[in-house]
């Protein structure tokens, strides 16, 4: 019993080490983000890879259509600054992997990495299909574990860094209609706030942003034309305003960390 | 975010050098504005504003009880016809006492400080903000430091914890009601210990013990809670913050 309890002090303290060493390294490298579900141009993911981009990251772009990411990474191009498309489906391990293999192999530090994925779908309670609200989850919640698996160990190799996680009005609440949506969501959030209180010690900031309002983006503005207008001025979140607040977060001196901050239009009725 | 710094601030509860209201002062200073710097103690206030001036800023101390309406109009009467961009309300200190001592004076003084000083001032700042222009349909923004305090009681904190739980609920129907006339209302919430005179101060050296057990930035440094709180006074007002929380990286919560 006290040699596996010796050993494994031993084993801890060579795995310290070791990250101490990679870390040491990785000061030296350049820095990168890595943006999941930058999607749909414009859009908080897309967004946030501009204003990481602009604030000297080297930025990969992920979703699911590789048309959207060009889009994105052209306007990133264009305005100077570096960026790359990843196809990435988030309910595939590997592929998440393969994003951080391809900053890694290119010689990066990956120091913010993004979760923007999530699908509002909204159904009636009683017509709630088991194996659809099991792939919701697949997609929402459980792939937020697998992003923040390979984040936390990506930077715990590389001294710190920081992990963003976007959620909604239905990350805090469950409202008639939207049970799937609000269960998934809630579960994302306190997967975050887990995150958190483990992997702050380690330098590695975990935070969750409530988005609480309608987004003025392409994927609102496909699927319900005209509402967006009918707010008004300044009456939905502009992405680039949103994204503001995620880079201001990943800029937070670590004696000051903040782990939830909520955002919603002035006119928003809450 | 044009706006944010022209005109002046009002930041109350201002009183140590090395705190979060004068941090606060120090800042909107910096950004432009104009800052009336309020608290209890003059010779404080004085060293800040001194601290401004020599930082190329321009300020006024004001000393100011927050618990009394009078003291408050003439703190707001003082902004004259300058827009008034930023008011904080920094106030609301920690006595901790067992829930059976804690006698209605210790309620109460809780109470006023957090709860009462904390609507007059918001009242004072919102009908100033209400007749005032609106560049970029931002009047201005008024925020509150809450603490651990505000989102949970514990042994010791009944009276302090019922009192921040007040503020914040207050803050929270003034956001609700005066966001959609452009007044930005929020509250940051303090979760740590911050590396602060008050802190350093308490109990001989086990303030600075504390703090020193905390390890590097093991406790808030005041300079980097004010970031947070010009960034969301900075806010496009298509994504505005009610809440944020803020807590040194090494913090158990």
């Amino acid at each position: 019993m006290l040699g596996r309890l010796a050993g494994q002090a031993l084993a801890d303290r060579r795995e310290r080490a070791r990250r101490r060493k990679q870390a040491a390294h990785a000061k030296n490298l350049p820095r990168a983000a890595i943006i999941f579900g930058a999607g749909a141009e414009p859009g908080i993911g897309a967004a946030v890879a501009r204003r990481a981009a602009a604030g000297g990251l080297r930025v990969y772009v992920t979703g699911r259509s590789i048309g959207k990411l060009d889009d994105t990474v052209a306007g990133i191009r264009a305005a100077g600054h570096e960026a790359e498309a990843v196809i990435a489906d988030v309910t595939d391990e590997a592929q998440i992997a393969a994003v951080f293999d391809r900053a890694v192999a290119a010689g990066y530090a990956v120091e913010l990495v993004v979760f923007n994925v999530g699908t509002n779908r909204p159904g009636k309670f009683l017509d709630i299909d088991p194996v659809r609200l099991e792939q919701s989850w697949r997609a929402d919640c459980l792939s937020g574990f697998r992003v923040g698996q390979h984040a936390v160990r990506h930077m715990q190799g590389i001294g710190g860094g920081t992990l963003l996680f976007t959620g909604a009005s239905a990350s805090l609440r469950g409202r008639a209609g939207f049970g799937a949506f609000a269960s998934n969501k809630a579960g994302l959030r306190s997967l975050s706030q887990s995150m958190a209180r483990e992997f702050g010690p380690q330098n590695i900031h975990v935070a969750h942003v409530i988005i609480d309002g309608l987004v003025d983006g392409a994927r609102l503005r496909g699927v319900m034309p005209g509402l967006v207008e009918g707010r008004g001025k300044d009456g939905a979140l502009d992405p680039t305003a949103v994204a503001e607040t995620y880079w201001m977060l990943h800029r937070q001196h670590r004696s000051a960390w903040t782990q939830e901050i909520d955002l919603r239009p002035c006119r928003e009725n809450w | 975010m044009t706006s944010a710094g022209s005109g002046c601030a009002i930041v109350i509860g201002v009183g140590a050098r090395q705190g979060i209201g004068a941090a606060i002062a120090v800042r909107a200073a910096r950004e432009g504005l104009h800052v009336f710097v309020a608290g209890r103690t003059a010779s404080s206030l004085e060293r800040i504003v001194r601290g401004i001036a020599g930082d190329g800023g321009t300020a006024t101390a004001v000393v100011c009880d927050s618990t009394r309406q009078e003291d408050l109009e003439q703190l707001f009467a003082q902004v004259g016809e300058r827009p008034l961009r930023l008011v904080v309300y920094n106030v609301g200190r920690n006595i901790p006492a067992p829930f059976l001592q804690s006698d209605t004076t210790l309620v109460e003084g809780h109470w006023r400080r957090c709860v009462l000083g904390a609507t007059l001032t918001g009242q004072q700042a919102v009908r100033r903000m209400l007749a005032q222009g609106e560049p970029d349909g931002h009047r201005g923004t008024i925020l509150y430091t809450g603490a651990s305090a505000s989102l949970r009681g514990k042994p010791m904190f009944a009276a302090f914890a019922a009192a921040k739980a007040g503020a914040r609920a207050m803050a929270q129907s003034m956001a609700r009601e005066f966001g959609p006339q452009g007044i930005h209302v929020a509250h940051v919430v303090i979760d740590g210990v911050v590396d602060g005179d008050i802190v350093r101060s308490v109990g001989g050296p086990l303030g600075r013990l504390l703090i020193r057990n905390k390890g590097a930035d093991g406790a808030l440094l005041p300079d980097a809670v004010a970031d947070t709180f010009w960034a969301v006074h900075a806010q496009q007002r298509s994504a505005w913050t009610h809440e944020v929380d803020l807590r040194p990286y090494a913090e158990p919560f």
